[in-house]
């Protein structure tokens, strides 16, 4: 026998109907309800870090004209520019923290802000996730869409601050233009040039800001 | 104004000395005061006031762009890419590249396009 007050280890309380008090079924129910939430966010998490997908577009009125297929050795670019800017494209990819209405920071700190033809900077990073293959000339394409590009970015600007090995630095104007050497293959070179040269693997990136407010970046 | 809303120039003088990989289309603004161009750069956004690159070049406030010296929106209603008759208006058509006009396709708006 027990002595009053005192359960014995692994014993469920029990009512005096014999059934497990209604408090342990509360924890448990609790439990399963966290243990789901978990999973929840887990696979958000991982689809925000698959490669990215448009999912609604804009037709442009000037569209180009859509060229031939995707470089096989750009296995994450989704399709060639053809002139239609997705407009799902200023978001923040689960990586951007949003400042306002219109702009995003990095977590290198860099700022994405409203700006370009396209009328975002985000939207303009946007055509380096995408081949132009009636472009002439180069067109550097970032791998990984746009978070892969988003990502490749943010090392380049926090490689260019610390100034480090790799890194080429000029002043124009007020301007910050950097190329910076990943060491990795971070994208292709596209465009008429780049299809002629069978798309060669990129390696660096050109980044050109105004402080910390992103005006361009492409790989080379 | 079809193309205002392109982010690619029709009719370019070069590649941008700047950034190395800009096409650095003609741009005009149009309003009741007559028409004006510039050369700006479809990547960096440097601006030259005429098709020589190798002048020196300026920018503008990069959120809120306007032409220089002036009060319209760079990329607003009263601006697009040049035309080539818009071009020959200006007496820049000898300095277009023609090389590089091909990433645009003819469109009903510019008949006399090569």
């Amino acid at each position: 026998m027990n002595s009053p007050g005192r359960l014995p280890i692994r014993q469920i309380p029990k009512n005096r109907y014999g059934r497990t008090r209604p408090t342990w079924w509360v924890w448990i129910v609790l439990a399963v309800g966290v243990w789901i939430w978990l999973s929840e966010s887990r696979l958000e998490k991982a689809r925000t870090n698959l490669p990215w997908r448009p999912s609604a577009t804009v037709p442009n009125p000037m569209a180009g004209p859509t060229g031939s297929s995707r470089p096989a050795s750009a296995p994450d670019a989704e399709a060639d520019f053809d002139g239609v800017v997705p407009e799902t494209v200023v978001e923040d990819y689960g990586f951007l923290a949003r400042e306002s209405a219109s702009e995003y920071r990095s977590p290198a700190g860099l700022r994405y802000t409203r700006g370009s033809a396209e009328g975002h900077r985000l939207a303009h990073l946007y055509r380096h996730t995408v081949d132009a293959p009636t472009r002439p000339g180069p067109h550097g394409v970032f791998d990984g869409g746009m978070p892969g590009a988003l990502r490749t970015v943010d090392e380049a600007f926090r490689r260019a601050r610390q100034k480090g090995r790799g890194v080429q630095h000029e002043i124009d104007e007020g301007r910050d233009l950097y190329t910076v050497e990943l060491s990795k293959r971070v994208g292709f070179m596209g465009g008429q040039l780049g299809q002629t040269r069978r798309h060669p693997p990129a390696t660096k990136v050109r980044l050109i800001v105004d402080g910390d407010r992103l005006i361009t970046a492409f790989p080379l | 104004m079809v193309d205002s809303d392109s982010p690619a120039p029709r009719y370019s003088v070069g590649w941008c000395p700047v950034c190395q990989q800009g096409l650095c289309g003609i741009r005009v603004c149009e309003d009741e005061y007559g028409l004006r161009g510039l050369v700006i750069c479809d990547e960096c956004e440097a601006i030259w006031l005429d098709p020589n690159l190798g002048q020196p070049h300026l920018y503008v406030d990069p959120v809120a762009p306007v032409w220089p010296d002036y009060h319209h929106s760079l990329w607003g209603p009263y601006t697009h890419w040049a035309s080539l008759a818009e071009i020959e208006q200006l007496g820049w058509d000898d300095a277009v590249d023609h090389s590089l006009d091909d990433y645009q396709p003819p469109t009903d708006t510019d008949p006399e396009k090569p």
